[in-house]
This record gives C-alpha cells, structure tokens and sequence, in this order.
C-alpha cells in the first residue's frame, strides 16, 4: 500500500499548478464574464502537451501521461478555472480518448496530430433533445450510402462545439436495434452538412462553448466509423467511465480553491472586533468542507489509479463522480455562506466557484444516473432490477 | 559552446515564515523548489543552446534532495546535470559554495560560459557569479536581459541597469554571466522531458573529494545567526494636530520612510 | 596558550588599543571606485566610522571619484584618510593593492560594479563576505563584524557573523542611515599610488517600459465621499502628481461620477500594492481592505474617527480631507 505520486508524477503535478497559477489564473474572470476562454491559452496548453496530455508519446508525439496523472492535471487546472479544465477534459478524455481507443489508422493519422497540437479541439455529440440521460433512444441516423455515411439529426449539450475541429458522433445505424445499433463518428468539422447552431448560455462553466449542432446530410467516409458498427452504446459507456473521474477530478480541484477562499476571508473579515474565523462556528465549517475535500480525493484518486492501471473502475468512477461533484456543490455553498453578503455580489471569486461546482452535479451523467450505476453494480446476481 | 547553469535548491519563499516568538524561520510546511532565478538563467542557456549548438550542463551543489533540481533542469531542458554532494558540503557558506563549484566547472572541462541566476529566493546576495570568476579567474557580467553570441569567441550581453535603462558589454569567453530575473521567462518542464528525467546517467553525483577539494577549502567564511525583526506593524495611529501641523509632520515622515 | 585579552577589555567598558599610525596594517576600508563621490559612498564611511569606533580602528576610503577638494567632504563624513586613485580597478588591481595592507574590514557600497569587485576580492583574499549587508555592527566580545542581511525581501534581518579575515561586506547604502557632515572632523588626503586604466565606455540602451496605472504605481492617492466635491477629487488628483503617483477612488467616487472605471480601487477594480496609499476622505469596507493588503504605508485622511479605516491606516489624520490636501500640495510645492 502506498499512497504517493512517483517523482515525475510530483514534478508533473507541480509544472500543472504552476502552469495553472501563472497562465489560467489571469484569464479565469475574463472568461467567465464574456463565456469565452482565450485562444492563446489553449495554445499555451497545446504547447504545453496538455491537448495530447493522453495520447502516448510513440507514433503520435503526445504527453503519454497515464490517466491518474491527467486527473491531476484536471484538479490543477479547475483550481484557478473550471471552465478550461472542462475543455481540456472534454477534449482529451471524451474526444481524443475515444479515438485512440475505436478510431481506425487512417483516421487516427488524419486526425490525431492536429488534435495534439491544439489546431483541432476535440467535442463529443451524444445528447439528443429527446435522450439527455438516455443514449438508447437517439433520433440521429446514419445510413449507409455505397463508401460513405449519411447523418441526419439534431445534436444537443454539445461542450467545446463552437471551437471543436472534430466531434465524436453517436447516431443510430440500426434504429430497430436499440442500443445495440448505435454506433460512433469521428466527424472533421469542415465536413459538409455539419452546422453549429445556437449556444446555451449557463449558469456556471460559462467559458465553456456549450451549442446545439445539427447534421443536415453530413456525410463521412466509411472508415470515420469508430469500431465497428452497433458498438456506439459500448463505446459511449466505457468513454463516460472515464469522463466520470475527470469531472471528479474538476470537483476536487475546484472545491479546494473555495476551501483557501473560505479561509482568507474568515482570515480577512472583521466583525464584532475581530476575524470572523475566530468563530468556531466558522472553524467547523471549514474542517467540515477541508475533509469533504479529502474525501473526495481519495475517490477520485482510486478510481483514476484502477483506470491506469487497466482494471474494472466504472463503479468507481460513478461514486467518484456523484460525491465530489455534490461535495463540490456542498462545499462551496457553505464557504459562499462565509462571505455573506461579499459571496453573493459577482466581485468575489468565490460565486463562479460556486456556479462553476453546480454544474458539475448534471454534466456527464446526472447524480441520479450515477446512483443507478452504482445501484445496478450493488443489486448484481440478485433478483432485484434496476432501471433507470 | 559548453554552458554550465549553476541550479540551487531553496525554501519556496511563499510558504516559508517567520517565528516572531523564536525569531527564527519556521520551516514547518516549508517547500523546498528550484531557485526561480536559476531557472532564468537555464532559460537563458538553453535558448543559446538554440542559436548555436552545444551542451547545456545543470551544476548543483547540496545534499540529496538536490537531485530534483537536477532532474527539474533536464526536464526543462538540460542535456545533463552534475550534483555536487556528501556530508561535507551540508552548510557551508558562500566562499566554500564557490571553491566547490568551481572544482566541478573544471571537472566538468572545456566550459565556455558558466550562467547563475541573478540572486537566491531568499537571502537574495547575488555573489555567487562575481565569486566564481575570482576563482576561475574569467571575466564576469551581472544582471543580463539577454545574450548574443559573437563569432570571434566574445559574447555580447545587455544589462539592465535600472527599469528601461542598460547598457551593452562584450564579454571574451569564457566568462561566468548572471541572469537578471526580467530575462526571458522560463519554459516550463514539459510531460515527455519530465517522464525522461530520471533515466539513468543523466545525473551524475560527485564528492568534494573526488572533486579534489579538501575540508580546508570548505571552512566556513561566515556564520549564520538569528533574525532581527522589524518592529510589528502598528495600525491606527493619529497624527494628532490642526491640519497646518499635521501636514508638516506627513512631510517629515514620508521623508524618514524615504517615500519623499 | 595566551589570553585574550580583548575579551577582558569588552567586559570593562571595551576601550581598545589607540591605533597608533594611519600606515599601520587593519583599519575599516570604504571602497568606491566608480568616479563618483555620491550620498551613498558617503553614508558607507559614517557606517564605517561607527564601526571603527567600536573596534579602535582608521577609516580609509580608496576612490577614484574625487578630488582633493571633494574629498573633504568624506572627512566630514568620518573618513580618517582619503586615498585617491586614478581609473578603474580591476579585480586584480585590488588584490594587489590590499595584500600588502592587511585591512581588517572591507565595505563596498551595493552597485553592479561594488557587487562584482566586492564579492570577486573576497574570494581571492580568502575573506569573509556578506554578500548584501543592511546594516553593520561590531561584536565586542570576539571583535567581529556582524552584518544584518535582509531575508524573503527584507522581512526581516539575518545576523551573519563574518568569521574569516578580512571581514567584507556589499551593503545596501540606502539603508544606512543619513551621512554625518561634522566639520570638526580632519583627516588626510594622500594618493593612493595608483594608476589604474581607464573602464571601457559600455553602450547606453534604452527600452521602454510598461505605463505607472494603480496596480503598480509606488504611490497611490485615494479618494473617496469625504473629498465631497469633483473639485475636491481633483486636489487628489494634484496631489498624486506632486508625489508622482497615480490617484484613485472607491466605489463612492465612482458613483459620484469623479473616476473612470480604470481608476475604481477594490474587488472589480485594481489590487493596489503602492508603497505609499494616502486615502483622502475614504471610509473603507472589506472590498477596498482585501484590495489594498500589499499596501506599504497608508495614511488615512479623515474626520470621522469611527470610519473603519482609521484601524486599517497606520497613519490617521483627523481632519477636513480637502483642507488637509491643500496644506499638503502647499508644502510639497514649497520642497
């Protein structure tokens, strides 16, 4: 049993925090205001290797980092801003990750140094109007017309999509079939028929470029299948896993920052003759909200390990998922509540966190999607059925 | 060119306090990281590494824990690195600090250009590259913004002198040069030098001995007390008086403070 | 094995030996060879003085930035013997010079060339060296220099004991006290029988700098509602430009309509860290607090004794803010 990172996982680790502190930190309240994050920082991260944080270093020149190290590259990252982190995630985990794992060589060596070098953001299109939380009832078609795919339908919740070069497509090839005839697309965005279409303005991670797209006869060649065809549902499954310890991740970054702003302020504010952190009240929130936190790290952390270390984590990342992300939600409600009236006006940093840790409770599975995954695992070989 | 880049390793400055009850460094929670400036001047090698070829070399003296500035400087981009280490150089000061280096510069052989960052994170004396080239006996410039190779073995270095105003020398080489910290900023390590950097060979860890320096070269020049303390900052108080000589005593004040 | 007997004589009240000639080995030595004689080569030799009073020891100043009239000025200073040189010393001009005479302390003052020379001499004398010395004092007992060198920024002061001979320092002469001008003091001036070569010309450059706005200005004026009036403010304004800083205001100045949005100090406006913030009729709440934390010295103008800021200044003034402006820009016109 040990517990600690390898030196090049702490010396990663610490280029990421530093990274974070002198790069991301600047621009965090820019971009929440005007819900756009700046250009040049993603370049910054593409040079960086953080856009082929996960693509291994032999043929494709990516960063190699296993996914317990890239998780700590998230947490880094959503210290000072949610939204990059989000982005960086989306791209990598859902996108990237899903091609090096189902894309076909051609498609790979199309696709994938662009997608390293930041040139080509990666988004992922699985939510429908129809089918938030529920990929087996998907109205997108993709039909096969001699070599090529033809798409059609309406995708929506589509993260990175105003700034994506290639989106992961999941439309139905056998509508009869169920979840058995979904399958996969990796889909450059100059392809014709593809149209981005208007934006979701959120509550929080409000830099992230959430759009409607449409697919209005996009056709592909047929090798931009990923996998073969019906494995969309099996691929969409084991992407979410990873996703799920990625916005973990998110979570644990983001709820320590609002820990550290909870205790400079009760450090700072001064009522009734002296700081409000002298309150023990006060105190106990803060313990409460720092060992949440740890908690919460400790998940995330297994989870990310089980992953890179090629072992079953999907209940593990569903528990991760659906505890930092409503300890995040819980945490920064309560240090929101030690700003007082200071938490509640848009100067303090501590309401983005604030907004930015809500959103993480629906993006990427729902807390009662996640309940039903772990319940499923929990009622296994026993008569009892879970159904969503 | 050869370029040695002399890398120390200090207290993160951010998390290191002051007792005032011991008058002494609380270190619990301290950090210890790679001297920033240092890392000014890796970044100031490396990008002459650029321009005309050659070897960067990262030279660090203490003990084991030194080796992950080593490590740090070859992932930001060092070919290789030389950690002088051992019980014997625990401590010592700042004459002692230059006997040795200079005996790895040497060990190190044929070194055109010897770089240090401008001062350390916390004691900030900046003497190390003045004492170095007393000791290797080769010309020395501080405080450079940037460094351009000449062909005719020179080396032409701009100094900043105060804020937007320096001047131009010409150095012969070789010479040992300070890095001012408004130099280029420092790369940061990247993932796949960082995954490489603790390949084997790539540091090499040598005694004092093997050096050839003895106990004597490493006497201690000075001797490190405890901290004087400024006076606590007392808040609210009144200059109390008409307008007329408050006034009066805001100007004598600001004038003790050297604001005026 | 002998006494020491200048342990005996530290006891008693530590009267030295009287140095008994001016060419004897030791002394307190001041070295500026830059060409110039400035205040801060002059505060070095009263620090030197203090120093050599302490031990029973000469001052001397090696210089090549003076003349025989000039060099008064040093004596006045505390300087016991001035001895002019011509050129610029390179380092081995300087060992050579000082082998022979043995000093027993060594200042340079803290400029690139002081810096260079100083811890370069050091080296090859085998000397102690404090490398960046605020302040000097003797340690009677042992007869040692003990230099105070500043750490993490100056927040506080190491004591640093130089141990090995001779005792050098590189000292921040801006934190030495103001330079003695005693003309009751003599000395002599001698030359210092050398002939160094002239330093090459180095090339001037300039380059530009970024604008002074609030976030790095070294002087902040604030103002705020106790200012009353948009004639009022612009005393603040007056008053930034007299102590070459920038001014500023709170979200009151702001609605009243006195300050553009650049010029807002506080949570969505500026962070401040001036070394200097005079607060003109502000009252002050969390928001400009959390602002202005790396604040130097803040000195708050402002009647009403109750405002929060008056326990966040160092400094207050209780008085009419506009009023006291004007007694403030009066005075500073007149220096």
């Amino acid at each position: 049993m040990d517990f600690s990172l390898t030196p090049e996982q702490e010396m990663l680790s610490q280029m990421f925090r530093e990274f974070a502190a002198k790069e991301v930190a600047r621009t965090a309240d820019k971009a929440d205001k005007e819900e756009t994050l700046p250009l040049r920082l993603l370049k910054r991260a593409a040079a960086q290797g953080f856009m082929g944080a996960i693509a291994p270093e032999e043929p494709f020149g990516g960063a190699g980092l296993d996914f317990l190290t890239f998780t700590l590259l998230l947490e880094a990252l959503a210290t000072e801003c949610a939204s990059t982190a989000l982005t960086i995630h989306v791209h990598n985990t859902l996108t990237l990750g899903t091609l090096l794992r189902r894309g076909s060589a051609a498609i790979q060596a199309n696709l994938i140094p662009a997608m390293i070098a930041g040139e080509r953001i990666g988004a992922f299109a699985l939510t429908e109007a129809g089918a938030g939380s529920d990929p087996t009832h998907l109205r997108t078609t993709a039909v096969r017309v001699g070599s090529e795919y033809v798409l059609d339908g309406v995708k929506t919740w589509v993260s990175n999509a105003a700034i994506a070069g290639v989106f992961v497509i999941f439309a139905a090839t056998n509508p009869a079939a169920g979840p058995r005839g979904l399958s996969a697309f990796a889909v450059p965005v100059e392809t014709a028929g593809l149209v981005i279409g208007g934006r979701e303005h959120t509550l929080g991670l409000s830099a992230v470029s959430i759009h409607r797209v449409y697919l209005n006869e996009c056709r592909v060649p047929a090798d931009h299948l990923l996998g073969g065809e019906g494995e969309g549902y099996k691929i969409a499954l084991e992407t979410l896993d990873y996703g799920r310890v990625g916005t973990a991740a998110i979570a644990v970054g983001l709820a320590r920052r609002a820990v550290e702003l909870g205790i400079k302020f009760a450090g700072e504010r001064v009522q009734f003759g002296g700081p409000i952190g002298n309150k023990q009240a006060l105190q106990g929130y803060l313990a409460d909200c720092a060992t949440e936190v740890a908690a919460a790290e400790g998940l995330t952390r297994r989870a990310a390990w089980l992953a890179a270390q090629g072992q079953p984590f999907t209940q593990q990342a569903a528990m991760a998922k659906l505890f930092a992300s409503r300890m995040a939600a819980n945490v920064t409600n309560k240090i929101l509540q030690i700003h007082g009236g200071y938490g509640y006006i848009m100067d303090y940093p501590i309401q983005r966190y604030y907004r930015d840790a809500r959103g993480l409770e629906i993006i990427e599975g729902t807390s009662q999607i996640q309940q039903i995954v772990i319940a499923s695992n929990l009622f296994a070989g026993t008569n009892v059925k879970v159904r969503p | 060119m050869r370029i040695v880049v002399c890398m120390k390793q200090v207290y993160d400055p951010a998390t290191t306090r002051i007792s005032r009850s011991r008058e002494e460094f609380d270190l619990r929670g301290a950090v210890k990281i790679t001297n920033t400036p240092d890392k000014h001047a890796l970044e100031a090698a490396l990008r002459l590494r650029a321009a005309v070829g050659g070897e960067v070399i990262a030279l660090s003296l203490g003990d084991a824990e030194a080796d992950d500035v080593c490590r740090e400087a070859i992932a930001m981009g060092a070919d290789r690195a030389l950690l002088i280490s051992g019980p014997e150089v625990i401590g010592v000061t700042g004459r002692a600090v230059a006997r040795a280096l200079t005996a790895g510069v040497r060990y190190l052989d044929a070194v055109d250009l010897v770089l240090t960052g401008q001062v350390g994170l916390t004691d900030g004396t900046g003497s190390l590259a003045p004492r170095l080239a007393a000791e290797l006996g080769w010309e020395v410039c501080l405080d450079a913004v940037r460094l351009a190779p000449m062909t005719d073995g020179q080396i032409e270095v701009t100094v900043a002198c105060s804020p937007g105003v320096g001047e131009i020398v010409c150095l012969a080489l070789p010479a040992v040069i300070s890095v001012a910290t408004g130099s280029e900023r420092p790369r940061y390590a990247h993932p796949a030098r960082i995954a490489n950097a603790w390949a084997p060979g790539l540091v090499e860890v040598c005694s004092c001995t093997r050096l050839g320096l003895d106990a004597a070269a490493l006497t201690a020049d000075v001797e490190v007390g405890g901290l004087i303390l400024p006076p606590e900052r007392t808040r609210g108080q009144t200059i109390v008086g008409p307008t007329e000589t408050a006034a009066d005593e805001l100007v004598g004040l600001l004038r003790t403070k050297r604001i005026l | 094995m002998g006494m020491d007997l200048s342990y005996l004589e530290a006891l008693m009240g530590g009267v030295a030996a009287e140095p008994t000639t001016s060419e004897s080995a030791g002394g307190v030595w001041v070295v500026g060879v830059e060409g110039r004689l400035d205040d801060g080569l002059l505060r070095l030799v009263g620090k030197a003085r203090v120093l050599a009073d302490a031990l029973g020891a000469y001052v001397y100043l090696l210089t090549n930035g003076s003349d025989r009239e000039a060099a008064e000025s040093t004596i006045r200073a505390g300087a016991d013997q001035v001895l002019l040189a011509q050129g610029s010393p390179t380092l081995t001009d300087l060992v050579s010079f000082f082998e022979p005479r043995q000093p027993e302390v060594i200042l340079f003052p803290r400029t690139r060339v002081g810096r260079i020379l100083g811890a370069g001499l050091a080296q090859r004398l085998d000397g102690g060296l404090c490398g960046h010395a605020a302040d000097l004092e003797v340690d009677p007992i042992y007869r040692r220099i003990v230099a105070h060198q500043p750490v993490l920024d100056d927040a506080a002061r190491q004591r640093m004991t130089i141990l090995a001979a001779p005792a050098m320092a590189i000292v921040d002469t801006a934190a030495l006290p103001a330079a003695f001008n005693e003309p009751w003091r003599s000395g002599a001036v001698a030359d210092a029988g050398a002939d160094w070569v002239p330093a090459a010309e180095p090339r001037p450059i300039t380059w530009p700098q970024p604008a002074v706005t609030l976030a790095n200005a070294a002087v902040v004026v604030a103002g705020g509602r106790g200012l009353k009036t948009v004639e009022g403010f612009a005393l603040a304004r007056q008053l930034a430009q007299a102590l070459g800083g920038v001014a500023g205001g709170d979200l009151t100045a702001l609605d009243a309509g006195w300050i553009a949005e650049e010029e807002l100090i506080g949570l969505t406006g500026a962070r401040i860290a001036p070394k200097l913030l005079l607060a003109l009729g502000l009252d002050g709440d969390t928001s400009l607090f959390m602002s202005i934390q790396d604040a130097g010295l803040i000195v708050a103008v402002q009647p009403d004794p109750a405002a929060p800021i008056v326990a966040a200044a160092d400094y207050n003034i209780h008085a009419d803010p506009a009023d006291f402006a004007r007694a403030l820009l009066e005075r500073l016109s007149r220096a």
